[in-house]
């Protein structure tokens, strides 16, 4: 079984060791550095990648990037910079993969390039899309330059190009996580600045490109295929197992149903009559049950008129943004998603 | 050839990559089954995600919401998270052991830990006798010739209700030790519902509430 304290004392002092050695070493550097110049930096930079390895490091780098919030320039974004945007966004193409025949190592170049475009504006579901497919294309390209005979690779070409994809694959998961935190503030500062007017005729034309464009719709329907949200919350609504844990659950949710139908939750004993802690917990359901309300989005909805519906004032729409951290900016629904209504 | 044999392990070592948050440095996620479902129990993998307004709320009028005793019982353990993940693929998968919600009906259809079965607190509390036998032969009590309760065979069941400011799972423990359920095959998850989610491990939605 495992043991959360010493699993946890390990990771803290394989952590430490990695710091202190880093701390050693600078310091190290920091003395020798007048007397030996800079072959010696060189030669302990080397020892300090070769020490930290290649995984390792990326695993240090994560965990420093969830921690620690990034710095960005902050803009002042006017309506039009917002319907500019909008109108951009909607009217990109999405972007093609170039399958080069020439070698792998060309490929990832490209793919290179296509990454630094896709990365370079807001957050954009469709470019996001692009960046992916192309890179499914390198792998598919390192697959099948490895498995014809004609192409002469040895497995340590192959590990450098598998050691590529896998650098553009965290590259790319990195930039994506500082692109959603600037969009997220640039919102919530812009959010400040419109007025309810302002909010409306941002709907509106917000409302007829996303009539334009089935992109999101597109991109998000595997999703709500795998029944799986952005929250891990796994929808089995309409699942009957047959198996011995389900038999089990049916057996005892009979019991539980036959009791409920008796009243048996409305009984009280001894001191708790006082207190009445069921009618206490029903009471604290109905927080629970708006905190679970949701809505599915209808083609035509945006998050003011859903506002204006669920609260009847269309500035309102900031408590359902707020309430919705996967929602990466306010004009981002799509068709089919679901959203958290607050109360 | 050995390119070829070379490729399963460059296929691993990328598909490990895509799991950036794991639940221990070993265990990027697990399995288990729900409704008859298979389930992958995983953490939240978007590192910028925060709980908004699901499951925080902080203040709730005490009594009878107070902060609950670490433990219930000296003799039964407390659970925590990787001890119930371990539970989940162990007992609850070879059918030794139940993870029980002990929370009313209706919460546990909002949500639930996955494989978690419902019997609520007051099912147990006010239970007669034969309800709680009919109750006790489901998790696997068997009776001796002498009429004797035979709980040698019984389920260990891991209980849980919403967290440390939640009585639910006392209220079930005072039930079922009412008819001597061996504590031994007890379990408590204190940090409950609210811990698990805080964690932004899989949950479990049985009924969804839409607004229209």
């Amino acid at each position: 079984m495992l043991n959360q304290d010493e699993y946890n004392q390990d990771e803290y002092n394989d952590y430490y060791k990695n710091e202190t050695k880093e701390s050693e070493l600078k310091s190290f550097i920091k003395q020798k550095e007048k007397g030996f110049g800079g072959k010696l930096i060189a030669l302990l930079i080397l020892m300090v990648l070769a020490i930290a390895g290649y995984f390792g490091y990326n695993t240090m780098k994560n965990s420093s990037n969830s921690d620690a919030l990034p710095q960005t320039t902050q803009e002042t974004v006017t309506e039009n910079k917002l319907q500019k945007e909008t109108n951009s966004s909607s009217k990109k193409t999405t972007l093609q993969p170039e399958v080069s025949k020439q070698e792998v190592k060309e490929k990832v170049q490209t793919q290179e390039e296509v990454t630094e475009e896709s990365t370079a504006g807001a957050t954009n579901v469709q470019e996001e899309k692009a960046t992916a497919t192309n890179l499914s294309t390198v792998q598919e390209e390192v697959v099948k330059a490895v498995s014809t005979e004609s192409t002469k690779m040895s497995p340590k070409e192959i590990a450098n190009v598998v050691k590529a994809v896998m650098e553009q694959m965290n590259q790319k998961r990195e930039k994506t996580d500082v692109q959603a935190q600037t969009v997220t503030t640039k919102d919530g500062e812009l959010m400040n600045k419109l007025s309810s007017s302002e909010v409306d005729s941002v709907s509106s034309d917000l409302e007829k490109s996303l009539n334009d464009t089935n992109i999101d719709e597109n991109t998000h329907v595997n999703n709500t295929e795998k029944q799986v949200d952005v929250y891990n919350k796994v929808n089995v609504q309409d699942v009957k197992g047959s198996d011995t844990l389900s038999q089990l659950a049916k057996q005892i949710t009979d019991i539980t149903n036959e009791a409920i139908s008796q009243n048996v939750e409305e009984k009280e004993e001894g001191q708790d009559k006082k207190i009445n802690y069921t009618q206490n917990l029903k009471k604290e359901l109905i927080t629970r049950e708006n905190e679970m309300r949701i809505i599915v989005v209808q083609k035509g909805d945006t998050l003011g008129k859903l506002a204006k519906r669920a609260y009847g004032n269309v500035m309102e729409y900031k408590k359902i943004y707020q309430a919705n951290p996967e929602i990466t900016r306010p004009d981002r629904i799509y068709v089919g998603q679901k959203i958290r209504i607050p109360n | 050839m050995k390119k070829l044999l070379l490729l399963p392990f460059f296929a691993s070592l990328l598909g490990a990559e895509n799991v950036t948050v794991k639940i221990t440095k070993d265990i990027p996620y697990v399995y288990t089954t729900d409704s008859g479902k298979k389930v992958k129990v995983e953490r939240i993998q978007d590192v910028n995600n925060r709980l908004t307004d699901d499951y925080t709320k902080t203040s709730r009028p005490c009594p009878p919401f107070c902060v609950q005793a670490t433990k219930i019982d000296p003799e039964i353990k407390n659970f925590e998270e990787l001890e119930l993940l371990n539970f989940m693929q162990h007992e609850v998968k070879d059918g030794t052991g139940v993870i029980i919600d002990a929370r009313l009906k209706s919460w546990y259809e909002l949500e639930s830990i996955p494989s978690a079965i419902n019997l609520p607190f007051p099912i147990i509390l006010h239970a007669t006798k034969s309800k709680a036998e009919q109750i006790f032969k489901l998790l696997g009590m068997t009776i001796d010739k002498d009429g004797t309760w035979n709980f040698s065979k019984a389920k260990t069941l891991a209980v849980y209700c919403n967290g440390v400011w939640c009585g639910q799972t006392k209220h079930f423990m005072t039930g079922i030790l009412k008819y001597h359920y061996p504590k031994s095959k007890l379990r408590y998850y204190r940090s409950g519902f609210q811990g698990w989610k805080l964690l932004g491990l899989t949950t479990i939605v049985h009924k969804e509430i839409k607004k229209k």
